[in-house]
């Protein structure tokens, strides 16, 4: 029972930072119709920010967001300007269009990385990683729950930026009605940049995030990608609800199924779980 | 005799009550009319047929046979064919390519393919544009290349959603003349929804007035737009203007 | 556009030519980098074109077809190692299990469209090689020693040149057949409008399943006679994830509309890494190959043989 307990907590916090992890590619999905393969190729990269800020200079790399973030957040912009609203201007359907194109930026990123970083993996460690927290039963590791309590105030940000912000709003009606949203006055290049700004600025936050729960290293991003994926399809595209609930439910699934499995069959139940929820529906969990 | 049957046929889209036991009987060879006003079920009603989408109660036969639990490529091949209110042409192919997948997978299976889309085109008018990127007609071209694509699946039965809307009114007279001519020529029997009211006056033998889901009334078209009940429907008056339609 | 083309008789020759070129290409005195070389691009030309009969005709895009890859070059790999069965005949049975396999997750996973569809084939084909993997009597996960087809490394290279020579030339057969075909016609209809084409009597469900099916066991043929190339089967190379990217990129940049686009595709983007790789080394190619597709995406989005896009005129919806 108390192994049950202890896999419950930390799929919970584990969870949470998967939650965190999807909802900028969700939010750059619904908002410009892109598919940003290289969302994790970001989150890699700020995982080495914090890293190097805290080997370089011996700032936690939690602080060193305060840097990390608006640079993120203006890269992302950058990138739709430049990459994104061309490449829209000139496919009718920008689906498979920017997978192609955001996989070669990932290719490049996850090259220039290695060269940059080598291939080694890298650890943080920080004064809390390594400790514990004893609740209970339960003790909770201080990676995992620091990482879970910055994805959560991510996510309550992100959140509170959609229901109370007139961009949030702009951004909801553009997820909902991408033709229609224009001719109610709103700016929708504006509103898609900061979308796609949000997007990077939650990547590389959620990499700082897992750095403290995981090792990482370039070839990182993708079983990150992955992860991803499988959060927002059963999310549900444009929705920090539906994101959460599905990054809860895959570390849940995962830590507890490991309890009575061995763990190379854990990611296999992970997709069944997946396509099961598919077959009965078809967009996700939250119904759109 | 009663080609197609529909019996007691409901519909619920969350809240909205799309058709509410709808039942009527459409004779082979006659052109029925579909009227009503907007968000009244008619579409709906096609969908239901087309086996687009399935209702929630009641049946459909076909010459006898069910159509409500048949997967839509069935229902075609049983030569039901329709188009819709929206065109959609298969637009990355070209005009006489967009009649392929009705000739080869339809009711009626020609031999000679090609021959037989030069044939629809001719019929139609578009014989001069078989090449053409289909996204490159106008309005009432498309409208008859959906014609046409329509006649190469069915034989039985044609379901036509608004083909005369947004015309002008000497493309109104051509596609009266055009449906007319595929009515003697084949034979089909045609569920015709329309606004274009002289359409309606023109072709139909009867009229189905279709409002809220529910039948109105069932008649020659003279007398449906007289019926008192139709005209509170459209005018919320029982009255007959004294203007035409 | 209809192009006016040659008439069919006049292109089965034609093909029939290139094959016997391609066949008898060895003897002009290729060596074993070369040969090794055109092995590589006729394997991903043979997977671009067989990945096509759904992904480019029906334009349901698969991101998990080196699943059947894997599955053909494990069965007939450790068929060849512990049976010793010639891969003539253990490649075709690799074929056919990638098919059933293909025929049990096609029917639901066909279900869903577009990107949906893209991101569930790449987990299902992890979940596949998972399984695979990971399935306890077969021991696969600490690799497979396959036996070489000959003793001489010039002759091995050769007759794994003619056997992937062959795969190929199965696979345009079989694409081109498709495309010709009454099946091919439906593919297309679903591609621009599926509801639409069922309204028009083409069996939907069925002709993706089909469709899906067949390209997978093309997929497991070539991953069959693939393995039998490798001395030993390194799970990350089977299943590569890179792989399947790359099957659809090959197409992708190709042209999807017929079997030409991703044969050309395959082979430009091959030879280019190759040469790349070979040149300014492992990093930098992949940087150089990034950015290439990149740019490639931005200023032709339908690949080498498909129409020039039109500036869609947006009115400002950026």
């Amino acid at each position: 029972m108390d192994q049950l307990l202890q896999a419950i907590s930390t799929g919970l916090l584990v969870g949470l930072t998967y939650a965190g992890l999807g909802v900028g590619f969700s939010l750059t999905w619904g908002a410009t119709g892109v598919i940003n393969a290289a969302h994790t190729s970001v989150a890699v990269l700020g995982a080495y920010l914090g890293y190097i800020a805290l080997d370089r200079w011996g700032v936690d790399p939690l602080v060193a967001l305060v840097g990390i973030v608006p640079l993120a957040f203006f890269a992302g912009w950058g990138f739709f300007e430049a990459l994104l609203r061309p490449l829209k201007r000139r496919v009718r359907l920008v689906g498979m269009a920017s997978v192609v194109l955001t996989l070669g930026v990932a290719l490049v990123l996850e090259s220039l990385t290695t060269v940059a970083f080598t291939a080694d993996p890298r650890v943080v460690r920080t004064g809390y990683t390594g400790a514990g927290l004893a609740l209970g039963p339960v003790r909770v590791g201080g990676g995992p729950l620091a990482a879970a309590v910055m994805s959560l105030v991510m996510l309550a940000a992100v959140y509170r930026f959609r229901q109370g912000t007139y961009t949030g709003r702009a951004l909801r009606a553009l997820e909902q009605e991408p033709e229609g949203a224009a001719l109610t006055g709103i700016d929708v290049r504006r509103t898609s940049g900061i979308a796609t700004g949000i997007g990077f600025a939650t990547a590389a936050a959620s990499g700082v995030a897992l750095s403290l729960v995981y090792a990482f290293s370039p070839t990182t991003f993708l079983p990150w990608l992955v992860l991803t994926f499988l959060v927002v399809i059963l999310g549900g595209v444009g929705t920090v609800l539906g994101v959460t609930v599905a990054g809860l439910i895959t570390g849940l699934t995962v830590s507890v199924v490991a309890l009575w499995i061995p763990f190379a069959w854990t990611n296999f139940v992970l997709f069944v779980v997946l396509i099961l929820v598919l077959l009965a529906r078809p967009t996700g969990l939250t119904t759109r | 005799m009663t080609l197609l049957r529909a019996r007691d046929v409901t519909k619920r889209f969350g809240g909205v009550t799309a058709l509410a036991g709808v039942s009527l009987g459409v004779e082979e060879g006659e052109v029925l009319g579909l009227i009503g006003p907007n968000g009244s079920g008619k579409t709906t009603f096609f969908n239901v047929v087309s086996g687009l989408v399935r209702p929630d109660s009641g049946s459909v036969t076909l010459d006898g046979q069910e159509l409500t639990r048949l997967p839509p490529h069935r229902i075609a091949r049983l030569g039901v064919a329709r188009t819709f209110q929206i065109s959609r042409p298969l637009a990355g192919l070209a005009v006489s390519e967009n009649l392929l997948p009705s000739l080869h997978f339809g009711a009626e299976r020609p031999r000679e393919v090609r021959r037989r889309a030069g044939e629809l085109l001719e019929l139609v008018g578009l014989a001069d544009k078989a090449t053409w990127p289909a996204a490159d007609l106008t309005t009432w071209e498309l409208r008859r290349l959906e014609l046409a694509r329509a006649l190469g699946v069915g034989r039985r039965l044609l379901l036509l959603d608004e083909i005369f809307a947004g015309l002008a009114p000497g493309d109104v007279d051509h596609t009266i003349e055009l449906v007319r001519r595929i009515r003697d020529l084949t034979g089909v029997t045609v569920i015709l929804i329309e606004h274009v009211m002289r359409a309606t006056m023109a072709l139909c033998d009867r009229v189905v007035v279709l409002a809220h889901g529910v039948v109105v009334t069932i008649g020659p078209p003279t007398d449906v737009v007289r019926h008192p009940e139709v005209l509170d429907v459209y005018l919320g008056t029982r009255e007959v203007p004294d203007a035409e339609g | 556009m209809r192009r006016k083309g040659p008439s069919e008789g006049t292109t089965w020759l034609l093909l029939a030519a290139a094959a016997v070129g391609v066949a008898l290409a060895p003897f002009t005195g290729m060596s074993v980098y070369l040969m090794s070389v055109a092995f590589t691009v006729m394997f991903h030309a043979a997977l671009a074109t067989g990945w096509n009969i759904l992904g480019g005709y029906a334009g349901y895009e698969s991101f998990g077809h080196a699943a059947f890859v894997g599955i053909g070059a494990y069965t007939s790999g450790l068929l060849l190692a512990e049976l010793g069965w010639s891969p003539l005949f253990t490649a075709p049975v690799g074929a056919l299990l990638a098919g059933v396999v293909a025929l049990a997750v096609g029917a639901p996973v066909l279900r869903l469209r577009g990107p949906y569809f893209a991101l569930v084939t790449l987990v299902v084909a992890l979940a596949v090689s998972v399984v695979v993997l990971n399935l306890p009597r077969l021991g696969v996960a600490a690799g497979v020693f396959v036996p070489r087809p000959h003793d001489s490394p010039v002759m091995a290279r050769f007759i794994l040149y003619e056997a992937m020579a062959a795969i190929l030339v199965v696979t345009v057969v079989c694409a081109r057949l498709v495309e010709r075909s009454r099946i091919g016609v439906g593919l297309r209809a679903i591609r621009e409008d599926e509801e639409v084409a069922a309204t028009q009597g083409v069996p939907t469900t069925r002709l993706k399943l089909v469709a899906f099916v067949l390209s997978a066991a093309l997929a497991g043929l070539a991953g069959g006679i693939f393995s039998w190339s490798r001395g030993f089967l390194d799970p990350a190379e089977m299943f590569s994830t890179t792989l399947s990217v790359l099957v659809v990129l090959f197409a992708l940049f190709g042209g999807r509309r017929s079997w030409i686009g991703p044969v050309l595709g395959a082979v430009t983007v091959t030879l280019a890494r190759e040469v790349l790789f070979v040149a300014i080394g492992e990093h930098a190619a992949q940087i150089l190959f990034g950015s290439l597709l990149v740019v490639v995406i931005l200023f032709m989005p339908h690949g080498l043989i498909g129409p020039r896009p039109r500036l869609v005129t947006d009115g400002g919806t950026g």
